[in-house]
């Protein structure tokens, strides 16, 4: 079953479109990326999801139904502006949060102690939120958005700020929500993160879809004429006008490139060994960060 | 989960109410408002009537011996009792006119061995010109008294040469007293005081709490709450729950001034004595003050909202407010002309606009009760003119708090007021 459908939305704001005839389905216990760049229409997206705003066509449907608002204390968010009540306690701002979500206030207190122990920061329920650090207050609402234990989960850019330790932490949480048939949509432009996590994408830019399906899919379409390279020394073999290389994209301590149809990667790697030494060379599918660069850059030109 | 529409409601009223309960500056408030609401309307009027005990030297300059005397006596009148403080003068005549005198009383002036001296000779009698020299030019109340001898001097003097006796020019010139005795239902002086004091009140409450929503708007905005808050409740539930939360902290608010009124109000009252002679409270300045407070707090604080939800800093949101309590500040402005002429058309029509009724019919009620059709129209219009800011301030607002960075201009909140 398909827990969240978009069929054919349309939200402009002024003369400014910020989603256009965008379609997607979430399938039950599913991690869904909704990605773009910055501006894409991601958050407006969103906020169409949760009834902030109402599309100006198309429809929204939550949990096989129409959008209701009643469907909303089934849904947790976790908003990439990230703000709380900074004169409140912790625990208080929990509490109020799942109140607002249809829990009673005890049942909301038993699960704020017990959430805080598993995220660590129990010994902080009850100070102020403005005496918590950045990491800490997001932390917070990430027990926030789950705390009244919603079927639908949307995390917007949910590893912005955290330290890798705590970043590792989230994800475990995530990957045990998945396991729980929990159906999660994480909504990033850090193609890293969603490439370890998702199982479908919805690459959207300039409020329209421009790739959509399953991660798998979309990287085999694209086929394994990618090569990876971690190498010392001399990358002039690169711009080598000897038509092997079709693009490619310097990370600094690798190099990522695409092979011209028909070019045989041995010679490459024989090219490349007459210049530098070689520590890592391996044959592979376009990374999403690939792939996101070149939807991207071809729709911008 | 069944459709609760009131609860997130009451959620959001119930936070917004406590956390602001438990602040400092709530306390404060509450203590200190009418510890300085007493000293706006009590201690001018008791610095006046009590002058300070001193002594001063004045010198009056005339070639007219009689004039001088005349001078001096009248000056005796407004010497202290027995048993009073006050001011002694001691009045000294000079009969040198020359240019030389006159510079060097002004020259003891300034050294201080001198307070004043009056330039009085027949020559600036007749062009009546008197000049008072004196380094206290700002107390009034002297220059009132000697203008008052001055000019019953020099009517005594006038007098005398047409043979009317100084017995008789002092009963001429004995004051009639007039005793301002308040009809029941209309205003007397003791009224002033405290309508003066209930209204400026009422304006202080509906002002600061309007204020307060602005602020905390503002303060969701920029933190970002608003995001989160909006994944499960309505902007409208989110406004009505935030000006209902400061509504019901500013009723509280009054109601702990009315406990501290009835514990500490009558005995103070008494123990202040003449000051506070005919200060008295009507039941109706009670039953409407509370009435009138809510409806103005309700129609400002739906403008504050908006105002808050459209800007995106403090400065930004100081610079518009001050059109918005426009409206309250010309209330207190007209308060006096309308106290003063409670039942004339000029006041019947200000206190129906709705913007003004808030201050000026509640005025009107503690100056001299006005027709209830009156009242009940103007409360009437006030509910109307709330629901509507209400539904235009709501639209704003939903737009506006999710608007970042750019201050928005007037015909995009226009804009805003479109959008479904």
């Amino acid at each position: 079953m398909d827990e969240v459908q978009l069929d054919k939305v349309r939200k402009a704001y002024g003369h400014f479109v910020a989603v256009d005839d965008l379609s997607f389905n979430i399938p039950q216990g599913a991690i869904f990326g909704l990605l773009g760049p910055n501006g894409a229409g991601k958050t407006s997206t969103i906020r169409m999801m949760i009834g902030i705003t109402v599309p100006d066509s198309g429809s929204v449907s939550l949990f096989g139904e129409a959008f209701r608002r009643q469907h909303l204390t089934r849904v947790g968010y976790l908003p990439e502006e990230r703000g709380l009540y900074k004169k409140m306690k912790v625990v208080e701002h929990l509490i109020f949060l799942a109140e607002l979500h249809g829990l009673s206030a005890s049942e909301a207190r038993r699960r704020a102690l017990s959430w805080a122990e598993r995220m660590e920061i129990a010994a902080w329920l009850p100070k102020k939120v403005e005496e918590l650090s950045k990491g800490m207050q997001q932390k917070i609402q990430f027990i926030a958005a789950l705390l009244h234990e919603p079927e639908f989960i949307i995390m917007d850019e949910p590893f912005g700020g955290l330290d890798p330790v705590n970043a590792s932490l989230l994800k475990d949480v995530l990957l045990d929500l998945k396991k729980q048939g929990r159906t999660i949509l994480f909504s990033t432009h850090r193609m890293d993160q969603v490439e370890k996590l998702c199982d479908s994408i919805c690459l959207i830019d300039h409020g329209r879809a421009v790739l959509a399906g399953e991660l798998k899919q979309i990287k085999a379409g694209y086929g394994k004429n990618h090569v990876q390279i971690e190498y010392e020394g001399d990358g002039a073999f690169l711009r080598q006008p000897d038509g092997l290389v079709e693009s490619f994209n310097d990370y600094g301590n690798h190099v990522e490139l695409r092979l011209k149809k028909g070019a045989d990667p041995q010679e490459l790697l024989r090219a490349a060994a007459a210049h530098c030494r070689i520590r890592r060379f391996e044959l592979s599918e376009p990374s999403l960060e690939e792939i996101f660069i070149d939807v991207v850059g071809k729709t911008d030109a | 989960m069944p459709e609760q529409p009131m609860r997130n409601l009451g959620i959001i009223l119930r936070r917004e109410y406590l956390e602001r309960v438990r602040t400092k500056s709530f306390i404060i408030m509450t203590f200190l408002m009418p510890a300085i609401m007493f000293s706006a309307a009590f201690l001018p009027t008791m610095l006046i009537g009590r002058r300070s005990a001193g002594h001063r030297r004045l010198v009056v300059v005339t070639d007219n011996p009689q004039l001088a005397q005349s001078f001096q006596r009248q000056m005796q009148q407004f010497q202290p009792k027995a048993g009073e403080t006050g001011m002694q003068y001691e009045v000294e005549t000079s009969a040198d006119t020359s240019e030389a005198a006159r510079a060097k009383l002004s020259s003891e002036v300034g050294a201080l061995h001198l307070d004043g001296f009056l330039w009085m000779t027949e020559e600036a009698v007749r062009a009546k010109k008197v000049i008072f020299h004196t380094r206290s030019a700002s107390d009034f109340v002297e220059i009132g008294m000697v203008q008052r001898a001055l000019r019953d001097g020099i009517l005594e003097q006038r007098l005398a040469a047409h043979n009317v006796s100084s017995a008789e020019v002092d009963d001429l010139l004995k004051r009639v007293d007039l005793d301002v005795i308040a009809v029941k239902g209309g205003a007397g002086v003791g009224m002033l005081l405290a309508a003066l004091m209930l209204v400026l009140l009422l304006y202080m409450s509906v002002l600061m709490n309007g204020i307060i929503v602005m602020r905390s708007v503002l303060e969701e905005k920029n933190s970002r709450v608003m995001e989160v808050m909006l994944s499960t409740v309505t902007a409208k539930e989110l406004m009505a729950g935030k000006i209902l939360g400061v509504g019901s902290v500013g009723l509280t608010q009054m109601l702990m001034w009315g406990v501290m009124g009835a514990l500490f109000g009558s005995p103070t009252l008494s123990a202040l004595g003449k000051v506070s002679e005919g200060v008295h409270f009507t039941p109706a300045m009670f039953i409407f003050f509370p009435i009138f407070y809510l409806l103005g707090y309700l129609l400002y604080a739906a403008l504050s909202a908006a105002l808050g939800a459209a800007v995106n800093s403090q400065e930004e949101a100081q610079q518009w407010q001050f059109f918005i309590i426009l409206p309250l500040i010309a209330s207190t402005v007209l308060m006096m002309p309308v106290f003063s002429s409670p039942s004339s058309t000029f006041s019947t029509v200000l206190s129906l606009i709705p913007f003004f009724a808030p201050i000026l019919m509640y005025m009107r009620i503690v100056a001299q009760q006005p027709p209830a059709w009156q009242i009940a129209l103007s409360i009437g219009l006030l509910i109307a003119t709330i629901y509507g800011a209400m539904v235009l301030c709501a639209r704003i607002y939903r737009v506006g708090i999710l608007m970042y960075g750019k201050r928005p201009t007037l015909p995009e909140i226009v804009k805003w007021l479109k959008y479904a």
